[in-house]
């Protein structure tokens, strides 16, 4: 299952640097075929970091102009997804810096609300909690961790991820193996907690 | 998804951008430019002038020191083989070796000629400091320009690594003007301008070559 996912993965990037190649020489309709190719991709990432389909669309946006103005610095060969991965996940960053603050005030009002709602089922109160808990640990990690997963998630191969994100796969997988750390402890955590 | 990417596009014709031939041609104006410029300072000040040490010495030090800073500067702009520029070990390397390299080539060079490493009193190394400023100014300049917003993965090592290659353009340059090459002076005049223009290169790189 893994090699597939890796295969279509490998796909898509070649479709992708062959289309930006096009569009570096002057060939100003593969533009399309390059939003064709990274939009998806980066909207998925963008969407499951901030959980808002606007923002997403607006990383999606920033990323694709970056990509447009800077295409005259198009390296010949050179593969173009861990470069889209890149500026969007500084684009992401960003806006998660900026929404990290809201999104905790935003998490305890809505369990406030929960709390006193008898009605609702235990297994939605405690489906309900863990994805709480997943999306409170997810927005404490740190930002590096994030894309990782973010990244494994969207399908990108390991060497894909490192050199989006400018390190090495060891790194990588580190980082993975970090994130997971941390989001099952937090998960043991509240199963601790519940009654 | 479809409007976004009517939006995208849209907005993409709206504002055209250079194919790689077109930004080939800039590269080249906006970096000649800035020889230009720095020559032209190096000019107003004196010049090249061998002076003061034996014609050999003179070069054999500038020989050195235009492949190093050429070198630098080469391996500092250019990307590589991807859009995300050179592994942060390369920057680093680059930043540390090059003045190493700069400074013992001159200390050593001059060692073998008789007299050529004694301390000149009234040369403690400000002059030299001030030509440096001056002349590698440009050379930055032109390419932070000229990788603004593409989004490195280290824009401020990138930043670093090419502010070492403009100090040590600019240390060639000093090198053809000075005779001196006690080690004091080489600390306070050609060393410290360029660990100083490393220095604003990181803090400018971040600024200008991650795209926000």
């Amino acid at each position: 299952m893994d090699d597939s996912r890796d295969d279509d993965a490998a796909d898509v990037a070649d479709a992708a640097d062959e289309a930006m190649e096009r569009y570096a020489g002057g060939d100003d309709l593969a533009f399309s075929e390059v939003y064709d190719a990274v939009a998806p991709r980066v909207f998925a990432i963008a969407v499951r970091s901030l959980g808002d389909r606007t923002l997403a669309e607006d990383v999606v946006q920033q990323t694709l102009l970056n990509i447009h103005r800077a295409r005259g610095s198009f390296v010949p060969g050179a593969p173009l997804m861990p470069w889209a991965y890149a500026i969007a996940r500084r684009l992401v960053v960003d806006a998660v810096r900026q929404r990290r603050r809201e999104l905790r005030v935003a998490i305890g009002e809505v369990r406030e609300e929960e709390q006193p709602r008898p009605a609702t089922p235990h297994e939605e109160l405690m489906a309900y909690q863990t994805a709480g808990s997943l999306r409170v640990a997810m927005a404490e990690l740190p930002g590096s961790q994030q894309m990782v997963l973010q990244l494994r998630q969207e399908g990108a191969t390991l060497s894909t991820m490192a050199t989006s994100l400018g390190t090495t796969v060891t790194a990588v997988k580190l980082r993975l193996h970090r994130a997971m750390s941390t989001l099952r402890s937090a998960l043991a955590g509240q199963s601790e907690e519940r009654p | 998804m479809n409007t976004l990417r009517d939006r995208v596009l849209a907005a993409a014709a709206a504002a055209p951008s250079q194919p790689r031939a077109a930004a080939l041609r800039q590269r080249w104006l906006v970096l000649s430019a800035a020889t230009a410029v720095s020559l032209a300072i190096f000019v107003l000040a004196g010049g090249a002038r061998p002076t003061g040490r034996p014609v050999e010495l003179w070069l054999a030090t500038s020989a050195g020191a235009i492949a190093v800073a050429v070198t630098a500067a080469a391996l500092a702009f250019r990307r590589g083989s991807s859009m995300l520029g050179r592994p942060a070990l390369h920057l680093v390397g680059l930043a540390v070796l090059t003045p190493l390299l700069l400074f013992a080539w001159k200390l050593g060079v001059s060692s073998l000629f008789p007299e050529m490493t004694r301390w000149w009193p009234d040369r403690a190394g400000f002059r030299c400091l001030s030509l440096s400023a001056v002349t590698g100014i440009a050379p930055i300049a032109a390419m932070l320009y000229l990788w603004r917003g593409t989004s490195p993965a280290h824009p401020r090592l990138t930043g670093m690594a090419m502010g070492t290659a403009a100090g040590a353009l600019a240390w060639t340059l000093v090198d053809f003007w000075c005779p001196v090459a006690h080690a004091h002076h080489l600390l306070l005049g050609h060393v410290l301008p360029l660990v100083g223009f490393a220095a604003l290169g990181a803090a400018a790189g971040g600024l200008l070559a991650a795209r926000r």
